[in-house]
């Protein structure tokens, strides 16, 4: 059991990442978190900036520790598991850099 | 713990279709011939195909050779239970393989084709060999030997090299008189439709910045996807019809179709399409101020639409042309949509919250829209119509509209 | 002999009851999957002829074929009998009838489960047919979105039947899935890793998982919905603080992944009878159980892109754009990996291949038009309009019908022991290929020259006329294609000449044994070192019928099969599984008795339906195990095993954690509820006196922390479990009281406000989910008292342990959920 749960956490650490960045902007837009904060970005896109860099290090510290072993198959796609779910959060949350927060 | 292969008989009746394996896969591709299907049919000569001295294959006559037909196309296995099968007299032994039993070598045929010159006799014998086998296997076997002639044309073996193979079929392809005028044919057949483009509805005939926008999009994607397309199919009739030596004894190619056909060609695609996607979205939010606000209500079944002076009107709106006007959009019931195809995406109104949506026409005219969202059964006529009036000409054009 | 002797006892052990009491108690899993592959296709002929209802209406403008009324029934039921009629159950059915032979396994993991899933998706259809015979068909649109679907915009009873009747067929497909993933898990042949698994397995299992998480967001909605309908708990009202976003969130939570759960099976077909065709193994099994595991997650982050227009900010629906656009990636691994396959085979041009072919031609291009539809300003454009309904077509019927259409005659020869007769297959291939093609390939010029969806009717002015009547007669061709589809499938059944036993030279398990199968499926239990057994050795079946894998042999009147460890498939233990019951028929009725009596407004008859079924789930459980220690057993091959009363990770255990992993996925979607209600509906805060408790919540903790510690007991010292159940129980008792006092004296009532109808249906939740905790205990106590669980059988008590934890965790959660947001209001 925990070997298929090694083999799939870098997907499931994206599915948390994706819901945390996707709640925190509904919060933030609906709370009104949109004035001018840190470096003229508004509240919102600091903390979304700020917790996107988080995620994508906890994604990068997970496919380490999947790489130490390689021995089997399920580890071995486990590591690429890792790199999809790293990739994933990159990409799933490139609009936060590119994108207005709330409109 | 596996079970020691006993030395159980075959049972009766059983011809060995255990292909596949190493040797036998061997020498079965040193004959260089596409091999289809096991044909278990025996080769007699009121079966074999009648040669009429053309490139035209024909269906043998004879309503055995129909049921050999009907039987190999059908039966996935071998009919080596059908009784039919039991009056031949050529009953092929198991493990007969039909090459064994007609014909000389390819390689000998293939150095006679030389130039494409055909053989009648050696095709005589490909006749026989081809005994039993349905129509299908008479095209693949054709196209076989079209790709056997680019091989012979360009030198190098079609699985040689892969992309070189596409470019080097698609050229050989493109040369041939026949196709050029299926090509002309199709293309002309293909662009007509391309003048049906127009309509009241169309969002292929923009009529504001952000339709067109889309539109430009859609062209974009369909030209990729239409690439897209002919890549995989090309690939996969390739894969089907290519004769050659299989793969199985090279270095896998796994590398080609999971890497960069399956990984880095649709990544490098999608990212671009991503970016310039996300682009325009952008550009058609209702950010910074519009000239006009307007605000739409929609209801069972109508339109209402007020503007910033007051004034209201009943299932038509009127903007002025070339300005940008922001649409606040709800609804009193049910979930309805607001959507002028011509100038720009839709938006649904919700009761209970107000959507924007920005839009703009670039001329003075008429402007048919739709309700895009079920709302009863009403929803097919809950239209209206959108009257943009030239900015210049307000008193006027507000008079005559009315 | 040995064979024979062998065959005639499992037989006797294995076959069902005789006459029509056998049809009721079956639960054998190749019938069951039978049933369930030839009812979703008899529903699809139905919703076939729906379909071609509505190209009889859009063939002509203005068409006084069928009025706006009825012409919403008919869409509304063609798309929710093709969705949840017959696509699910198909895959179900393939799935049930499938995976034992192929893992090398003589049952799934819980053989009543199967039947009850059977009797509850019959009853469940029945009841929508029923519904549109009557003429009070739901007639909201497949995703039936309020308020239309509300009780103000349709007063009548079809969105009940609905809600109702769709709730039902749920309840089949998660009992499915939940026995899928443990059947899996568990059931497979000695030293079958889980890398040495068949590629179909691996589908299975991911589309399982996404069942198991994917369904409860659709089961929630509909409760939700149901009670606003007949109670009037405002969750989907602007005016009483709900909002209609919540109804979409929540059905495209689950709609999405719907939609890979269709494909992956079919997906696995592929992969499966790809490589046979091509005589070649698949290349890439690690990329692909790679790709299949990242649709499975990245499906679920797709679900706004059918929300494009909903008014969502723009980079919110950018991740739902991004995510849409990664999601083709897998997919064209997939599609590469299997060109790629054919590429490097010799092709047979056998009549699956040419289904195969469709395949590659129609989805490819869906799956082009879909990743069209994931950019936001162009979905913005062609969003409910032909183009989608063009889109969809594509990638279901290419993605899923075509597939299954080689599916059917791959395994026909299976089921039935018999090959094709005439060459109508072909003909059928082609009139369903062009007539598919001739009805939507132009409708995508349809939807972009303006023509909404769910119209029944338009204007001839509108210029759609022309491209309306081609795609009404390409949907004749096609109807006529299934029809001849029918008949060869029926004619083989009948009339095909015997076959071989495995015509096609597969590789898996399923073709080691006799066609038509036994009952039993494998006579011995086969032990495999690689991926392909039967490359090793092409007599593998005669071995097994000869008695010479595991379990060989038969013990009175028992039905086992090997359990594995999950991972590795080292043999663990004999799985003793039930026979035929009347048991799964009458709680399928009971469940059947409380969608009726709410279909029917007989509101006050529902908890006694309730009720009923908690005793049916008593009776249930009660029948399993033993009494009597009986030690390990031999396998057969000089080893020794335990069996499954003696272990403590049993399938039931499994089972169990799964169920809660389902109930708490509808947890989490209600407290989302709770949450996006709170942040985005209008006319928030609720009217009324607001503040801190902490009385109730106090009561609730500590009812919930004595009850889990109360568990521990028992895990650890057998001698006082029996007491650490009775406390347990009391605890859980002291909860309950603890969260309905707290709604009762602290919410508003549920009527008024969405905020209180979320927090009674939080209460009511966490009180269900108490009592199903306290009942496990109070059973508990009950089998230490009978002696079924002892120290060396205690595997109840751990499945009671996580039933009664769940209870616990759930309630406190809520208590203060409720508490801190009085607290912030």
């Amino acid at each position: 059991m925990t070997a298929l749960v090694r083999m799939i956490s870098g997907l499931v650490l994206w599915s948390v990442a994706f819901a945390v960045l996707y709640a925190l902007q509904g919060l933030g837009c609906a709370r009104g978190w949109t004035e001018p904060a840190v470096f003229g970005l508004t509240q919102t896109k600091a903390v979304l900036l700020a917790v996107w860099a988080g995620l994508i290090a906890s994604q990068v510290v997970l496919l380490l520790w999947l790489m130490r072993r390689r021995d089997t198959q399920m580890e071995r796609i486990g590591i690429a598991i890792g790199w999809i779910g790293l990739g994933a959060t990159v990409i799933t949350g490139l609009p936060i850099l590119a994108i207005s927060t709330c409109f | 713990m596996i079970f020691e292969n006993k030395l159980a008989p075959v049972p009766a009746g059983e011809p060995g279709e255990g292909d596949g394996e190493g040797g036998d896969h061997d020498a079965k591709w040193k004959h260089g011939l596409f091999v289809p299907e096991q044909s278990e049919t025996p080769v007699h000569s009121q079966n074999g195909q009648q040669h009429h001295g053309d490139d035209e294959m024909r269906p043998a006559g004879g309503a055995l050779a129909d049921t050999g037909h009907t039987e190999q196309l059908d039966r996935a296995g071998h009919p080596g239970e059908n009784a039919e099968q039991k009056r031949h007299a050529g009953r092929p032994q198991p493990g007969a393989r039909p090459e064994n039993v007609a014909g000389p070598p390819i390689e000998y045929v293939r150095t006679k084709n030389a130039g494409g010159q055909r053989n009648r006799e050696s095709n005589q014998h490909r006749m026989n060999w081809m005994t039993g086998q349905s129509d299908a296997r008479f095209e693949a076997m054709k196209i076989g030997l079209l790709f056997d002639r680019i091989d012979q044309l360009v030198g190098v073996p079609l699985d040689q090299f892969l992309f070189g193979n596409l470019f080097v079929q698609r050229v050989g392809q493109w040369f041939h008189p026949l196709r050029n005028r299926v090509r002309a044919a199709s293309a002309t057949f293909a662009l007509a439709p391309l003048a049906a483009c127009n309509g009241s509805l169309s969002t292929i005939d923009p009529a504001g910045p952000s339709a067109l926008r889309v539109a430009d999009l859609w062209w974009w994607m369909l030209g990729g996807s239409l690439l897209l397309s002919a890549l995989v199919f090309t690939l996969l009739f390739m894969a089907l019809f290519r004769r050659g030596v299989a793969d199985r004894q090279k270095p896998d190619r796994k590398n080609v179709w999971i890497g960069w056909l399956g990984l880095a060609m649709p990544i490098g695609v999608l990212s671009v399409l991503l970016v310039y996607a996300l682009w325009v979205g952008e550009r058609s939010l209702p950010t910074g101020t519009a000239a006009v606000r307007v605000e739409a209500t929609a209801y069972n079944y109508g339109w209402t639409f007020c503007y910033e002076d007051g004034s209201c009107s009943e299932g038509v709106m009127r903007i002025p042309a070339e300005r940008r006007v922001d649409i606040d959009i709800t609804a009193t019931d049910v979930i309805h949509s607001l959507w002028i195809p011509r100038l720009a995406g839709k938006m649904d109104a919700i009761p209970g919250q107000v959507n924007r949506l920005r839009i703009e026409a670039e001329a003075p005219g008429r402007y048919e829209a739709v309700c895009a969202e079920y709302c009863g059964i009403g929803h097919a006529d809950h239209r209206f119509v959108v009257q943009a009036y030239d900015i210049g000409d307000t008193a006027d054009a507000l008079e005559a509209a009315r | 002999m040995k064979a024979i002797q062998l065959h005639r006892d499992l037989t006797r052990i294995w076959e069902g009851e005789p006459g029509w009491r056998g049809v009721l108690t079956s639960v054998s899993h190749t019938d069951l999957g039978k049933r369930f592959i030839i009812a979703a296709a008899v529903f699809f002929g139905i919703g076939g002829v729906l379909a071609m209802l509505i190209r009889a209406q859009l063939a002509t403008p203005e068409s006084a074929f069928a009025g706006p009324e009825v012409y919403g029934q008919i869409f509304t039921m063609h798309g929710s009998i093709m969705m949840f009629l017959f696509a699910i159950p198909m895959l179900e059915g393939l799935a049930i009838y499938l995976l034992p032979k192929i893992l090398g396994a003589r049952d799934l993991a819980y053989p009543r489960l199967t039947a009850l899933g059977w009797w509850c998706y019959l009853f469940g259809g029945s009841i929508m047919i029923l519904a549109l015979l009557g003429g009070v068909a739901p007639d909201a649109g497949w995703f039936l979105y309020p308020p239309l679907s509300g009780k103000e915009f349709t007063p009548g009873v079809n969105s009940d039947v609905w809600l109702l009747g769709i709730t039902f067929v749920e309840i089949s497909a998660m009992c499915a899935a939940i026995e899928i993933v443990v059947t899996i898990l568990k059931f497979r042949a000695a030293n079958m890793s889980l890398t040495r698994m068949p590629i179909m397995a691996w589908y299975l299992l991911a589309t399982a998982g996404m069942m198991i998480f994917g369904f409860p967001p659709l089961i929630l909605g509909s409760i939700l919905l149901e009670l606003e309908r007949a109670f009037g708990w405002p969750f989907f009202q602007p005016e009483l603080g709900g909002s209609p976003l919540l109804w979409q969130h929540l059905f495209w939570l689950f709609g999405h992944p719907e939609v890979y759960i269709i494909f992956l099976p079919a997906a696995g077909a592929l992969s499966t009878i790809i490589p046979v065709m091509a005589r070649t193994p698949l290349i890439g099994y690690g990329a692909i159980v790679t790709a299949v595991m990242a649709l499975a997650f990245l499906s679920f982050g797709l679900w706004v892109h059918h929300m494009f227009t909903t008014g969502i900010p723009h980079m919110a629906l950018g991740f739902f754009s991004a995510a849409s656009v990664l999601v083709a990636i897998p997919t064209a691994v997939q599609i590469f990996a299997w060109i790629g396959t054919i590429w490097a085979g010799r092709p047979k041009f056998t009549l699956p291949m040419y289904y195969i072919v469709g395949f590659f031609i129609v989805f490819v291009l869906g799956g082009l038009t879909g990743v069209m539809l994931a950019i936001v300003p162009f979905d913005q454009q062609a969003h409910d309009t032909a183009f989608v309904t063009a889109h969809l077509h594509y990638v279901l019927v290419g993605g899923f019908v075509f597939p299954m259409l080689a599916a059917a005659y791959y395994w026909m020869p299976h089921a039935t022991g018999r090959t094709r007769v005439m060459r109508l297959g072909i003909a059928a291939f082609w009139l369903i290929l062009i007539g598919f093609n001739l009805t939507f390939l132009h409708m995508h010029l349809t939807g972009l020259l303006g023509m909404p969806r769910r119209m029944y009717t338009y204007p001839a002015e509108a210029g759609w006329t022309w491209l309306n009547l081609i795609s009404s007669v390409g949907s004749f061709m096609q109807a006529f294609g299934f029809g001849l589809f029918a008949i060869d499938i029926a004619l083989q059944r009948r009339v095909g000449n015997r076959s071989r036993r495995d015509p096609w030279n597969a590789e898996t398990l399923e073709w080691a044994m006799p066609t038509p199968p036994p009952q039993y499926n494998f006579a011995s239990l086969p032990t495999v070192d690689c991926r392909e057994p039967l490359t090793r050795d092409r007599l593998l079946g005669a071995g097994l019928a000869a008695g010479r894998g595991l379990l060989g042999r038969t013990i009175g009147h028992r039905r086992e099969t090997l359990a594995v460890d999950m991972v590795t498939g080292a043999p663990e233990h004999v799985a003793i599984l039930p026979g035929p019951s009347i048991v799964p028929f009458q709680t399928a009725l009971v469940i059947g008795g409380f969608f009726l009596s709410m279909l029917l407004s007989l509101y006050w008859l529902a908890p006694v339906f309730i009720l009923g079924t908690a005793v049916m789930v008593w009776r249930w459980t009660a029948t399993t195990g033993t009494t009597k220690d009986d030690g390990p057993v031999d396998t057969g091959q000089g080893d020794q095993l335990p069996t499954s009363f003696a272990v403590r990770g049993s399938v039931g255990y499994w089972g169990s954690v799964l169920a809660i992993a389902a109930s708490a996925t509808l947890f989490a979607s209600l407290v989302f509820g709770h949450f996006f209600l709170w942040v985005v509906a209008p006319n928030w805060p609720p009217p009324g006196d607001f503040g801190a408790y902490f009385l109730e919540p106090a009561l609730v903790t500590a009812g919930s922390l004595l009850a889990l510690a109360a568990a521990r007991i028992g895990a650890r010292d057998f001698a006082r479990s029996r007491n650490g159940a009775m406390i347990s129980a009391c605890s859980l008792a002291l909860a309950v009281a603890g969260l309905l006092i707290g709604a009762i004296r602290h919410l508003p009532g549920p009527g008024e406000h969405s905020f209180a109808a979320v927090g009674w249906t939080l209460t009511s939740y966490a009180v269900f989910s108490a009592i199903v905790g306290l009942l496990a205990q109070i059973f508990i106590t009950r089998r230490i008292a009978s002696g079924h669980t002892t120290s060396d059988r205690p595997h109840e008590l751990r499945i009671a342990a996580v039933w009664s934890d769940y209870g616990a965790a759930v309630a406190l959660a809520v208590a203060w959920i409720l508490s801190l947001s009085s607290a912030s209001l």
